[in-house]
């Protein structure tokens, strides 16, 4: 089935796709990375999510495209989280803190406690993190992409940001104390 | 990133600033077009494939069934679960190409009130209802859960609890755990808990704070890979721990974060 907008000079659904690989790759694997917090991880997960969506691309409107492949990605990060739920819970009893060293992170360090700390959120506290705060989504929006309510994004965001203000890897780093601040 | 917005949580702007720093430190590769296509391409031609072999399957039951039922008695009626939790009842209601495959994952009382979970496939947009705003997509699988005569999550829209997946069996989707409930994001009152598992779960058992074992059986949307197990969690009662088991009784895992 051609969609109405794929028009001969369109190239089709393969051409479409390819352009759309092409535009979104940079921005999906950026949000894939601050869902897994591994940049390979993350590469490897956009390569395996729009490889299933290509499958079924012809049936997706070119007007909720974005929405369903960063949809797709979070499920497939679900997935991928689920799997390996254990290894996470690991890697949170371990005494590592980047405040620990005696506090003066730089910038590259606020990357990293960042990054660590993101990981400590439950899955779906920081698929909100993610898409509310870096794909800018309005609340709506990621209720549909989570398929929950309105109610349920904002009361993620706010138990996400609180502990976020609390973790120990940003212990005594601005960020921190930003985040308290409006 | 957008200045902060109403409504927005204190902070937000600083987050959003801190997300960026993260992100600009890693440059993404070059976008691997030819090699997600070519993946793309090879992963629609196994699903033709198994398509391809589930109809043959299919055929050959249509021919085998009726010889067999000619040949034995009526059927046994199917037992009950021994330990009296949930019952599960698969009733495929599909007709070729057009309509959602349903089934029910679990149903009874609890509270003195009725609840379920009801699981649907939807192949295409042909099987969506004419008189519902379209989802993001199709294929589709849903979850409704109801507790009293109440869908929760209803506010959402009518597509709550619906995901796109890939075809009837995504290995992308599934494998989460979540406590549904009408009140405080299923947090108290009367709770469903459901587990999208894996083909190695057979069931899951719920250990409540007074030692009681809730056990729910993992059912299959028919024609899809598709499961889940569910139970309800009276209001008084909180998780102590969700084990899960495959059909030999081995634990498959073990979480106790949930309350």
């Amino acid at each position: 089935m051609q969609h109405p907008r794929d028009s001969v000079a369109d190239g089709g659904p393969d051409e479409r796709f390819s352009r759309f690989v092409a535009a979104r790759w940079r921005a999906l694997t950026h949000t894939a990375y601050l869902l897994t917090g591994d940049f390979h991880e993350a590469e490897d997960l956009v390569q395996t999510t729009l490889a299933r969506v290509y499958t079924h691309w012809h049936r997706v409107r070119p007007d909720t495209a974005e929405q369903y492949v960063r949809r797709a990605l979070v499920n497939a990060n679900r997935s991928r989280y689920r799997k390996r739920r254990v290894v996470h819970l690991l890697q949170a009893a371990l005494p590592e803190s980047l405040a620990a060293d005696g506090g003066g992170l730089g910038a590259g360090e606020e990357r990293d406690a960042l990054i660590d700390a993101l990981a400590d959120l439950p899955e779906r506290q920081r698929a909100v993190v993610v898409l509310r705060y870096w794909e800018d989504l309005p609340a709506e929006e990621v209720a549909r992409t989570l398929g929950c309510s309105v109610g349920t994004v904002k009361s993620q965001a706010s138990r996400a940001l609180a502990k976020l203000r609390g973790h120990r890897a940003l212990v005594g780093h601005p960020l921190a104390t930003r985040l308290g601040d409006r | 990133m957008t200045a902060e917005q109403d409504g927005d949580e204190p902070g937000a702007v600083r987050l959003r600033a801190a997300l960026a720093r993260s992100v600009a430190a890693r440059p993404a590769s070059p976008a691997p077009v030819e090699r997600i296509v070519a993946a793309g391409r090879a992963r629609r031609r196994r699903r033709r494939l198994a398509m391809a072999a589930t109809a043959a399957c299919v055929v050959a039951a249509a021919v085998t069934v009726p010889l067999l039922r000619s040949a034995q008695p009526a059927p046994s009626v199917r037992q009950m679960p021994a330990d009296g939790t949930p019952s599960a009842t698969a009733k495929p209601t599909r007709t070729p190409a057009t309509e959602p495959v349903t089934v029910t994952a679990g149903h009874g009382t609890v509270d003195g009130t009725a609840w379920s979970l009801t699981m649907a496939y939807y192949p295409d947009e042909s099987a969506l209802p004419a008189d519902l705003p379209p989802p993001d997509g199709v294929p589709l699988v849903c979850q409704r859960p109801v507790i009293g005569g109440v869908l929760v999550d209803h506010q959402a829209g009518p597509w709550a609890g619906c995901d796109p997946v890939g075809g009837p069996d995504d290995s992308s989707f599934g494998g989460e755990m979540a406590l549904r409930g009408l009140h405080d994001k299923g947090a108290s009152g009367t709770r469903l808990f459901v587990s999208n598992t894996g083909p190695d779960v057979s069931y899951g058992v719920v250990r409540l704070d007074d030692g009681g074992d809730l056990t729910g059986h993992a059912v299959t949307i028919p024609g899809t890979s598709y499961r889940a197990w569910v139970v309800a969690v009276p209001a008084a009662r909180s998780i102590v721990s969700v084990d899960e088991y495959d059909s030999g009784r081995h634990r498959l895992s073990h979480s106790t974060e949930w309350r």
